[in-house]
């Protein structure tokens, strides 16, 4: 099926348009889409910095409530009751801690004042149960201190015998020197911190999606949403971060203080839904400042990717929509269009077809100053010439015929003109029952007047004679020029013989007088052959015949005078 | 003595009778520096087989690990001879079929025979192969300790208090109490307890701290003022502290 040009049109445009808002909404789609993401990240880092800051102000809280506790043993005015109440206190403000120790350095460091975190409540340890932490490197680390320095360790899962609600938890140990009075420690306040109880309060203030990771400085898993990646190392198979997150690694080397960047929560197990499996992570050196150690902490956060595109997908789906209802207008709008565009061009197509057929045509958009109206008056123009020229032809064409039916010199109907008038009228009357009659007329002694006063004078005689002849019928008569000197009548339909004889009366009567010509008198006379329809003869020859004959008897009889040819016997 | 030459071995477990098939995960229990990852990764390339590596730092963890699941969290792992029998009492450890691994016989000679390294077989039937050796000494700081020690009492010195770096490990400090009270260091009988953890305290009472890993033996030498070390890890600790 060829298409028009209107449908061409149309369905170009609206391609373009429909392509065009295609591409609107799926540029409009990524940009959302990479937006959001963006968005997610700077949140994911924002998020990471203000968990961060919170983790290291609650292990500065730390150092300042061991450092609190130190200065309390130091003054010496404390006595053991009053050590153990601020103990007790610390542990029932502090969720978090699970063990607030002050231990002196002699003997061998031995627990002097000892509170736990013991299922809900608090347990002072007394007595033989206060044990010797010499040998612990939280103690000879931290007796080593300056006054104002506090010792942080390293985060461990605690075995220590007897830890009450702290065993087995992640932990991680603050403790500050007691100064003795001449210038060494003598002892040191130690609070044990649970993580796992610090960042569940941390936690819970997140949004749902956000998972919360913690590495050490050399990329262990402390806290990971599968607790089987933690503290990998105390089972003697390590699960590092940057194993997991690659692009954490500078952090581990020191390297950035920060990244925020996509990775794969699974690894590349789930390479083929990279989508579902992919989160957005955010990663934050943590370096707390209260410490004597250069101990730092890596602090993630992730957030599921498909999590931060689900505002995505309702966006995705309104512009589909807004798509959908652009590409319908643009339909539309093409149509429309198309047609203002192609309806003057089918104007001006009905016009040249209506010109070639004659049928009545739209108006052409002749007003219009585009492209269209310029069409539109350049066939207008080519309209008005043909119609020119084709009138000249028309006007060519009836001067041809014209000199093709009559005789050039006197204007009658020549020969075959007469003829076929001749067989029409024979026609006529034989469906009619009519009469004709044929006249033969010939001129007398012609020969004479055109050897004496030359061919010129000839003819202005015979254009005379042609104009008595005409004068002499009816409009429904024909006075033709056969050749030369003889012209004929057709007389029809005529009622009889008489009325037949009464005109060739009259037209001897009226050849009687001479014909006048530029005061040369010429006395013209003719010679008359009647033939009758039916009587004789049924055809045009025959009749011219009979006529003629019947002529050539008026010669014969003396001239200027008529004779009918002789009824068949 | 067996104590000061630590002849370790791959035991086989229970699982490795049979032959590995492709892709078949082979469960290590290691000491570290005994299955390092570049090996690990040759190994399993080679044989196609996936290999996954734990490690310990002791023998009472090796001994708890291993002991939980039996033997059957694991296909190999690494002891030492002195430790090799308590395992093949518990029917932890498994027999291996010598003639079955050509490449004993490219060991060193010493270590071809296997009746002839004690603590490796039980009733004629053979539960490992020698893998590794190395000494098990004392790290001293010339600096602070003039005259080289020539026993291990030396870590009970009082001269040094604070300044010894001692292993965590109970089996090893047991031995080690034995020894330097030269009683039998493998077997403690029932008599000798109550002087043994007295020792122990004393050794406690002594030492700056216990240490499980060799880089944190490398890292409190620079931070702390160590003067002696007993090493655990023998060579592999002084070519660390180089």
């Amino acid at each position: 099926m060829k298409l028009g040009m209107a449908p061409r049109l149309a369905l170009v445009l609206a391609l373009l348009a429909v392509l065009a808002s295609g591409l609107t909404g799926y540029y409009a789609y990524t940009t959302s889409r990479r937006l959001l993401i963006d968005s997610a990240k700077k949140s994911l880092l924002t998020a990471t910095q203000v968990l961060g800051e919170r983790f290291v102000t609650a292990l500065g809280g730390a150092a300042r409530d061991a450092r609190l506790l130190a200065r309390l043993a130091e003054s010496r005015v404390a006595d053991a009751a009053s050590l153990a109440a601020t103990a007790h206190a610390l542990l029932a403000t502090h969720p978090e801690y699970f063990q607030v120790r002050l231990i002196d350095a002699e003997p061998h460091g031995r627990e002097r004042i000892r509170v736990d975190r013991d299922g809900a409540g608090l347990t002072e340890v007394r007595g033989l149960d206060l044990q010797e932490k010499g040998h612990k490197f939280y103690v000879s680390q931290a007796l080593r201190l300056g006054a104002q320095q506090v010792y942080l360790s390293r985060v461990f899962i605690n075995r220590e015998l007897g830890a009450h609600a702290g065993f087995e938890r992640p932990t991680v140990i603050v403790a500050a020197p007691v100064p003795g009075a001449r210038g060494e420690n003598v002892g040191l306040a130690v609070i044990n911190v649970d993580l796992e109880t610090l960042f569940d309060a941390m936690r819970e203030q997140l949004p749902r999606e956000y998972r919360v990771y913690l590495a050490n400085e050399w990329g262990d898993f402390l806290i990971h949403p599968d607790a089987g990646k933690t503290f990998g190392f105390e089972r003697g198979r390590r699960f590092l971060l940057q194993d997991d997150f690659p692009g954490a690694a500078a952090l581990v080397a020191g390297e950035l203080e920060q990244v925020v960047g996509q990775a794969w929560a699974s690894g590349p197990a789930d390479a083929d839904r990279p989508e579902a499996a992919t989160v957005l992570a955010a990663w934050q050196r943590l370096q707390p400042q209260e410490f004597a150690s250069q101990r730092f902490f890596i602090l993630g956060l992730t957030e599921p990717l498909a999590a931060v595109l689900r505002d995505n997908r309702e966006l995705s789906r309104q512009i589909v929509g807004i798509v959908l209802v652009f590409s319908g207008l643009a339909l539309l709008l093409a149509w429309l269009f198309s047609r203002a565009m192609t309806r003057p061009l089918a104007d001006i197509l009905g016009a040249v077809r209506g010109f070639a057929s004659g049928a009545p045509a739209p108006a052409l958009p002749l007003r219009r100053r585009d492209e269209i109206g310029q069409l539109a008056r350049g066939v207008h123009d080519m309209q008005a010439q043909i119609s020119t020229q084709l009138e000249t032809l028309e006007m060519n064409r009836q001067a041809m015929a014209y000199l093709a039916q009559h005789d050039a010199l006197t204007g009658l109907p020549n020969r075959a003109t007469y003829l076929d008038r001749l067989q029409v009228a024979i026609a006529q009357a034989q469906r009619q029952g009519h009469r004709l009659a044929v006249l033969f007329v010939d001129l007398d002694r012609f020969k004479e007047v055109n050897d004496c006063y030359g061919h010129q004078v000839g003819d202005r005689l015979l254009q005379a004679v042609a104009e008595r002849l005409r004068a002499s019928v009816r409009a429904s008569d024909t006075a033709a020029r056969l050749s030369g000197d003889e012209f004929v009548l057709l007389l029809g339909p005529v009622h009889g013989r008489d009325e037949v004889l009464a005109v060739a009366e009259k037209l001897l009567a009226r050849f009687q007088a001479p014909v006048v010509l530029d005061g040369l008198v010429l006395p013209i006379r003719v010679s008359i052959g009647i033939s009758l329809f039916p009587e004789h003869g049924h055809t045009a020859r025959a009749l011219l015949e009979a006529a003629d004959a019947a002529m050539y008897v008026s010669k014969s009889a003396g001239r200027n005078a008529w004779s009918v040819a002789p009824d068949p016997t | 003595m067996d104590a000061a030459f630590r002849t370790l071995l791959f035991a086989y477990g229970l699982a490795l009778s049979c032959a590995l098939q492709a892709e078949e995960v082979l469960r290590v229990l290691a000491w570290p520096g005994y299955a390092d990852a570049d090996l690990v990764a040759a190994f399993a390339q080679r044989h196609r087989v996936k290999v996954e590596v734990s490690l310990v730092d002791s023998d009472d963890a090796l001994w708890q690990r291993m002991g939980a699941g039996q033997g059957r969290d694991f296909d190999v792992f690494a002891v030492n001879t002195a430790e090799l029998q308590r395992y093949i009492d518990a029917g932890i450890a498994a027999p291996l079929e010598y003639a079955r691994l050509p490449g004993t016989q490219r060991q060193l000679p010493a270590f071809r025979d296997p009746a002839a390294i004690p603590g490796l077989s039980r009733a004629g039937a053979v539960y490992g192969v020698p893998y590794t050796y190395a000494a098990m000494g004392l790290i001293y700081d010339r600096k602070r300790v003039p005259v080289a020690p020539d026993s291990i009492a030396v870590l009970w010195d009082a001269r040094y208090r604070g300044q010894v770096l001692a292993f965590d490990g109970s089996s090893h400090n047991f031995s080690l109490a034995a020894l330097r009270l030269g009683l039998p260091p493998f077997r403690v009988r029932e008599r000798d307890w109550s002087v043994l953890v007295q020792t122990l305290v004393a050794l406690r009472r002594n030492v700056l701290g216990f240490y499980t890993r060799p880089e944190e033996v490398v890292e409190l030498f620079r931070t702390n003022s160590v003067a002696i070390v007993f090493a655990n890890y023998g060579d592999q600790q002084v070519a660390a502290l180089r």
